[in-house]
Parts: C-alpha cells; sequence; structure tokens
C-alpha cells in the first residue's frame, strides 16, 4: 500500500516537475524576447557606457590614413578639457598643417582602458606623431588601482568591446557562452538601469518633467572627440555641490580616491611600453586643476608636489615627456567642479597644450629640417 | 551558496529531482551528501569542522546516555558543552579578546605581547549549529531523545537548510521527521513551499536588499547625514534586518518542505509586539526559546526576588547579544534588551496594582505600547548594526533631535518633493502591515493554476536576478 502510495505521490511530484520546466522555459523565453525588444527600441552602449562607445567610433574610423596625428587620451580632464578640434586649427595656424588632433580620452577611463582605444586606433590606421596622455593622481594610487581594476575596469572588460576576457575556466566560460548568446545575460545592467528608471519615473516623476533635483547634464561630442561637459545649475545647487566649503572631502568616490594614498608607477608603465614598441612619442600631462584643490589634498593628507616629482622621475627614467600644469590656470570661472574644466578652460588649457606641442614639433622640425 | 543566487535554485531543483526519483532509503543519504556538499562550496575544510564535532557531540552523547553515575554524566555534559564552545570561541571570539586586550593594555600604559589579531575565518553557522549541539547534549542529559546512530545526529546538524542560520531546531522535535524513511512531500506540502520559498525571495531580494540601500550609506559614515536622513536610514535597517532573517527563514522552511521536512517558525510579527517581552516571543522565536530554556531558567528564571529575575535577564541578554556578534555594540545591544526587560519586568508587576484594568484593555494603551516598544527596539538595532562606538553616538545623537527632524518633515512637506518622506512611510508600513497584506495576496495568488504560479515565479525571480545585478548581498544573519 505504503510503495503504491508513494509510487503515486511521485508521478504527481515528476509531472509537475515536468509542468515546472517547460513553464519556466517559456517565461525565460519569453524574457529574452523582451530583452531583445527592448534593447532593439532603446540602443544600449554597445560597450560599458556609451561615451566610450563614442571613443571607439572615433578611434576605428580614420578621416585620414594618410595624415600623422596627434592623438589624446586619459580620462573626463582630458575628454572635457581638451578642444582637439581648436587645438587642430591653431596648430595649422603655426604651420604644422598636416597634422590631425583626435580625443580619443573618456570620462572614468584607467590607463588600461586609454591604452585599449590607443591599440585600436594604431590598428585601425591612425599614424600618431604624437601620443598625449593626462595624468591623474588616483590613476597611480596603488591603493585605489586594484579597486577600479574592479569596477570601472570590470565593467569595461564584462563589455561587449572587451568581448569575453575571461580565461579557461569552466564557469567563466560558460558566463561567456551566456553573454554572447543571451540579451538577458548580456545587457543585464542595462535592464537593471532601464527598470531603476522605471521606478523613478513613477516615484519622482517631477524629475522626469523638468525639475531637475541635481545637475542637468547636455552631452555632445566634437568631429575630433572633445566632449565638454554643460552641467546647469541653479546658483543653489552649485553651492551645494561644488563650494570650497569641503563639499568634496565628503563624496565618498573622492575619499575613495585619495585614501591611503602610495604613488605606483604600474598603472601607466603599460602605456609606456606600447608607445616604445610602437615608436610613438609619448607626453604626460597633469591638467590644471581648480585653485580649491589643495583644500581636499591637504584634507586627504595628498602632498601634490611629491606626485609630480614622482611622475617626473617616471617620465624621466623612461624618456618621455612630462608637463606639470596642475597649477596652470587658477581662473576659478574655468572649471565646473573641482577638477574637470568648462568651455572656458578647455579653451584656455587647449592654448597652453597646443604651446606645448607646437613647440615640440618645432624643435623636431629644427632638429631634422 | 547564498539561497537566493541561480546557483542555489540550479543547486535545488537536481536535488528535488533527485529526491523524488532515489528510493525511500536512499533520500536520507541524498541529502546529507547535499548538505555537505553545500556546506563545503564554501569551505571543505570547516566542513571538517563540523564533521569532527558532531563525531565528538554524539560520543559524548552516548556517554552521558549510557553512564549511570549522575557526577559522570555531569562530566561528560561539561566536557561536551565545553569542547563546543572553545570551538567557538576560537574561530569567533580570538580576535575580540585580542583587541580588547590590546585596548585595556592601551589604557594602562602598556603593551601586550601578543599579536594584534589571528587571521581566522569563522565557519560559517557555527553559532546556530553549536547552541544545536548543546541543546541536544543537555537534553540527553535531561533523559530526552538520544539519536540512534551517528548518521541521524550528523544528520540533525547538517540538513542544509538549517544549518547556516537557524532555525534552531531541538534533535527531539526533528528526529521523528527523519528518524524513519524520509517520505515525498504531499500536494499541501508542495504547494507551501512553492509559496514561503516565493515569499522569502521577495522578502529578501526586494524589500530587504533595498532597504539597505538606504540604511548602508546612514551607517557607513553617520557624520554626513541629517537627523531626518539618519531615522531613515536607522528605520530603514529596522525593516532590512526583519525582511533579511524572514526571508532567509520562509527560504529554509520552504526548502525544508520539499523534503518533507518541517521546520519551525521564527517570527510572527515582532514589530506588532505590545511589550519587549512580547517582542522576543515573535522575534528570532527559536533562539529566544534557547535562550530561555538552556540559560535564563537554569539560571533560575523569575523564581526568585526581583533583583534575581534581573541579573538572570541580564546575564541571559549579555549571552544572547555576546552569540550575534564578536564586538561591544553586540555586546551592548545584549545588555540593552536585558535592561529594557528587567524594567518591563518591574512595570508589568507595578502596572498590575497601579492601573484599572479597563486602563490596560483600552485600545488607546495598546497602540501606545506597540508604538513605544516599535521605538525601543529600533534604538536597540542602532547598536546592532554600527561599526563603533563612535558611530553610536552620532546617530544616537541624531535620533534625539525630534525638533530639527519634525521641522526638517516641514520643510519636504512645504517644498512638495515628497520623495523623502513617501520613503519613512512606506518603511514605516513595512513594519506593521504584513497580517493585513500577505493574506489577501495570497487570497488572489492561491486559486491560480500551477503552470501559472511557476511562471509568475520565474518573473519575480527574473526581476530579482536583474535588480541584483551588481551583485548579491549576504543574508545578515549568515556572519553569525
Amino acid at each position: 500500500m505504503r510503495s503504491t502510495a508513494d509510487r503515486v505521490l511521485r508521478l504527481f511530484l515528476l509531472k509537475r516537475f515536468f509542468i515546472f520546466s517547460i513553464a519556466t522555459l517559456i517565461t525565460l523565453l519569453v524574457a529574452e524576447g523582451a530583452a531583445r525588444l527592448l534593447v532593439t527600441l532603446a540602443k544600449p552602449a554597445q560597450s560599458h557606457s556609451e561615451a566610450f562607445d563614442r571613443k571607439h567610433f572615433l578611434a576605428t574610423h580614420p578621416q585620414s590614413g594618410k595624415t600623422p596625428s596627434v592623438l589624446l587620451i586619459g580620462d573626463s580632464q582630458m575628454d572635457f578639457g581638451l578642444y582637439a578640434d581648436k587645438m587642430e586649427r591653431d596648430l595649422h595656424e603655426a604651420g604644422l598643417k598636416d597634422l590631425q588632433v583626435v580625443n580619443l580620452a573618456v570620462v572614468g577611463n584607467t590607463p588600461n582602458m586609454s591604452l585599449y582605444l590607443l591599440r585600436i586606433a594604431v590598428k585601425s590606421g591612425y599614424r600618431p606623431a604624437l601620443a598625449i596622455m593626462n595624468i591623474s593622481p588616483w590613476a597611480l594610487n596603488g591603493n585605489y588601482i586594484h579597486k577600479t581594476a574592479l569596477t570601472a575596469e570590470g565593467h569595461f572588460l564584462d563589455s561587449y568591446l572587451g568581448r569575453c576576457h575571461y580565461g579557461a575556466e569552466g564557469k567563466k566560460n560558460l558566463d561567456c557562452l551566456g553573454q554572447k548568446n543571451f540579451f538577458m545575460l548580456r545587457y543585464r545592467d542595462f535592464l537593471h538601469e532601464q527598470l531603476s528608471g522605471l521606478s523613478k519615473a513613477v516615484t519622482s516623476p517631477r524629475s522626469k518633467m523638468g525639475y531637475p533635483e541635481v545637475a542637468h547634464v547636455i552631452r555632445e561630442v566634437s568631429p575630433r572627440g572633445w566632449t565638454p561637459d554643460y552641467e546647469v545649475f541653479t546658483a543653489h545647487q552649485f553651492e551645494k555641490r561644488f563650494s570650497p566649503t569641503a563639499e568634496d572631502f565628503r563624496n565618498p568616490k573622492t575619499q575613495e580616491r585619495f585614501k591611503g594614498f602610495y604613488f605606483s608607477e604600474s598603472a601607466v608603465q603599460p602605456v609606456i611600453a606600447y608607445c616604445r614598441e610602437q615608436n610613438i612619442p609619448l607626453k604626460l600631462i597633469w591638467f590644471p586643476e581648480h585653485p580649491y584643490r589643495n583644500l581636499y589634498y591637504d584634507h586627504f593628507g595628498f602632498d601634490p608636489e611629491l606626485f609630480s616629482r614622482k611622475v617626473a622621475a617616471v617620465a624621466e627614467k623612461s624618456r618621455i615627456g612630462y608637463h606639470d600644469l596642475s597649477n596652470a590656470d587658477d581662473d576659478y570661472h574655468h572649471y565646473f567642479n573641482s577638477n574637470h574644466h568648462n568651455v572656458d578652460g578647455a579653451i584656455a588649457t587647449t592654448k597652453l597644450v597646443t604651446g606645448i606641442v607646437s613647440n615640440y614639433f618645432q624643435s623636431l622640425k629644427s632638429r631634422h629640417p | 551558496m547564498n539561497f537566493v543566487s541561480t546557483s542555489f535554485i540550479a543547486f535545488l531543483l537536481v536535488l528535488f529531482l533527485l529526491y523524488i526519483l532515489a528510493p525511500e532509503k536512499w533520500r536520507k543519504s541524498i541529502l546529507l551528501f547535499a548538505s555537505y556538499l553545500f556546506y563545503a562550496t564554501w569551505s571543505l575544510p570547516f566542513a571538517g569542522v563540523i564533521l569532527i564535532s558532531t563525531s565528538v557531540d554524539y560520543w559524548m552523547s552516548r556517554l552521558i546516555a549510557n553512564s549511570d553515575a549522575l557526577a559522570r554524566k555531569q562530566f561528560y555534559l561539561v566536557f561536551g558543552i565545553v569542547f563546543n564552545l572553545l570551538i567557538l570561541i576560537f574561530f569567533k571570539y580570538t580576535n575580540f579578546f585580542l583587541d580588547t586586550a590590546h585596548g585595556l593594555a592601551a589604557m594602562a600604559g602598556t603593551s601586550l605581547q601578543l599579536p594584534e589579531s589571528l587571521n581566522i575565518l569563522l565557519p560559517l553557522g557555527i553559532s546556530f549549529y553549536t547552541f544545536e549541539a548543546i541543546s541536544y547534549l543537555v537534553d540527553v542529559y535531561r533523559g530526552k531523545a538520544i539519536a540512534p546512530n551517528w548518521w541521524n545526529y550528523n544528520f540533525y546538524i547538517m540538513y542544509f537548510p538549517h544549518l547556516i542560520s537557524g532555525p534552531i531546531i531541538r534533535f527531539a522535535e526533528l528526529l521523528p521527521q527523519f528518524e524513519n524513511r524520509l517520505k515525498l512531500p504531499s500536494r499541501k506540502r508542495l504547494a507551501n513551499a512553492f509559496e514561503l520559498i516565493l515569499l522569502g525571495y521577495i522578502f529578501k531580494v526586494f524589500i530587504a536588499d533595498q532597504a539597505a540601500l538606504i540604511a548602508d550609506p546612514v551607517f557607513g559614515e553617520p557624520a554626513r547625514f541629517s537627523p531626518f536622513q539618519t531615522l531613515s536610514g536607522v528605520l530603514a535597517f529596522t525593516v532590512q534586518i526583519y525582511f533579511d532573517f524572514m526571508g532567509y527563514t520562509h527560504i529554509a522552511r520552504g526548502v525544508s518542505l520539499l523534503f518533507n521536512i518541517e521546520l519551525p517558525l521564527n517570527f510572527n510579527h515582532p514589530y506588532l509586539a505590545s511589550n519587549i517581552s512580547n517582542f522576543w516571543e515573535r522575534w528570532h522565536i527559536t533562539l529566544s526559546r534557547w535562550v530561555r530554556d538552556y540559560i535564563y531558567i537554569p539560571l533560575g528564571g523569575s523564581r526568585g526576588r526581583a533583583t534575581q529575575t534581573i541579573k538572570n535577564l541580564m546575564i541571559t541578554m549579555l549571552i544572547c547579544g555576546a552569540w550575534h556578534g564578536a564586538g561591544w555594540p553586540f555586546i551592548l545591544w545584549g545588555g540593552y534588551h536585558g535592561l529594557l526587560l528587567s524594567v518591563y519586568h518591574v512595570f508589568k508587576d507595578w502596572r498590575k496594582k497601579a492601573l484599572p484594568p479597563v486602563f490596560l484593555e483600552h485600545w488607546l494603551y495598546g497602540a501606545i505600547s506597540v508604538c513605544l516598544t516599535f521605538v525601543l527596539v529600533m534604538f536597540g538595532w542602532v547598536l546592532f548594526r554600527a561599526t563603533d562606538m563612535t558611530s553610536v553616538a552620532i546617530i544616537v545623537k541624531n535620533l534625539l533631535m525630534v525638533p530639527d527632524i519634525l521641522s526638517a518633515a516641514g520643510s519636504i512637506l512645504a517644498s512638495g518633493h515628497l520623495s523623502e518622506l513617501a520613503t519613512l512611510l512606506i518603511l514605516l508600513l513595512a513594519c506593521f502591515i504584513g497580517p493585513w497584506v500577505v493574506p489577501p495576496l495570497q487570497a488572489l495568488y492561491r486559486p491560480i493554476p500551477y503552470w501559472a504560479k511557476v511562471q509568475f515565479a520565474t518573473v519575480i525571480f527574473l526581476l530579482g536576478w536583474i535588480v541584483t545585478s551588481e551583485g548579491l548581498r549576504s543574508f545578515i544573519y549568515f556572519q553569525f
């Protein structure tokens, strides 16, 4: 009797298990279809960010493969702060007519990510006569580099452009297989963003209707890759976020970037090594920073002069150029926050860097007339 | 394996299928093997630690049961308890003791020739299975059921749904369910299991983890936040810990029902408790029962004078606090609850004499009691969650700035940006409305055909999977 009851129950449970499997499979297929539809309609970034997509496009589409170029790589300071089109015009006016200038810097880039774009550009046919990379202190903070590798670079490497970078471990290969074939997996972060956006549209409809609680950002990109950042603030918002009264100290991101700072050149070495291997002259630049920057550098016990000396030593050792412009622009009208230029600042800095580039090529000409 | 991870779901599905297909006599062995596998995915060496400790415990229990002389029984009992406590103390409290010793030495102006800390990992679930092992030894000493063989005792400790974070079940409660061959779950149990797992998943991923997004920054860096934001953060943690632990317990109970074993209830709407004693009858019920039966009552319970009862309550709750974590905030949290229970004990006697029954039975008195208990419990969570005593001081100071909180609420109302107030209100509602919301939802859900329930659950899981794209949060009680 007992065994018959058990058999009946077992059949019932197996039937349930079968229905469970089929129903789940159907739901997953429908969800995959919905994800594909959403991705098609909303066009998410192909890489980890739209900003990176734009620069990737620029890197893979040289306008003229024959023209030597000045390639600008780095992070947001370079991305927002160097007006490549203007620099190209100014260089032409200075007699360097056969140069094109392209800004391949991307907000949030680590040196490894910059190197990735530089490689792509060279592979795609650019002929770099000079590469200029901006150096941000956080990128050389040994205490922060590995954390960045886990976050920004992790997203970058996991992205479509980075392809499946995983090693040969079984589970990771399975992950790769999933990411390549299922939009649900590949666009999980994007779907999360969409879901969050949906909930915000319901809970904070006012911000969706043009009453932003924080800065409103307009994004555009110039033909040569300059991406000025127009952040529109009310006076109160600006004061709240960027006053010199220590708002930046409290920013967890800033805190993390300067916590336990120790100088590590390992992040920048791959870029130097690649440029040496490809015979591309490289210059490092520390971009101008807001006059208030010393407030938070003091707060975090970061010594900018010592840092600059250490970068200079690395540059000297590697026989590359280094220009410390960090104190070169003390006009606070040129910044929209502690270390990023607005359009005025970008134009002023472009003039400075153009001078450096122009001198470099003029000296080359004079050495090899 | 986290209970809400895809790997656990895959593990569970394969195990359940094997359980259905396997002959009755194999089911217990399959579950035991799966339990070791489940634990070994986290740490193989620590699975070995459990294997050794359960073997010693089983051996001690046989010695206790087979000894005729009381002194011998007592010796084996004490040996068994000390053995379990030493393992717990070594893994959980060594660094705490080292830290405290160094702190005291520094205060005395000397230094100790001891390492600052040792590189010791805490075995998952050690606090839970140590308490279960002790309860088993004490019960055997008291003449209750003894494990018929090592296999059964090992199954009692290792059974994976309750291994990591309880419920803390007694051997005598569990044994009748698995002593003989394990049966397949009935249709009703299967339906209950499915519902509990789904509810647990929703509690964890959609409520607890979302509340954590508000609570974490406040407890991480309390100095950055205003009194109003601090209140939101503390309230968010009050919600987080409840739904996190209840979510875990629901999933554990649901998973266990799939294997036809019923685990006890651990929560009964604790935030609706009308006094602090009532709170402990509703919160982490199996732990409350354990400390009552194995610490409080053996100490004398409430049999003696009021001062004796207060002493017993304080000792019990201090141990309960220390059980949760090796740190002064946890011990203080235990002491705080001991104090509340002591005050309530005195108040209860006074109330009987001083207040008329009409007053005590009035709904307003009940409502005020519930609110007061809730506020006291919420204050307690500050001690539980804060990382150090400086944070505790900042948070408590902020919470006591009632006029600032009220004026901030007023400004928010006046400005029309209601999202912060709405968040606070939603968090508050989440603590109280369970009994009025869950049953109607269940009434809507239960008549749905099985296949549609599966599809609904899959959609919920997918949404949860997308929401947790930045990584799964571990259950809070996993750290104990």
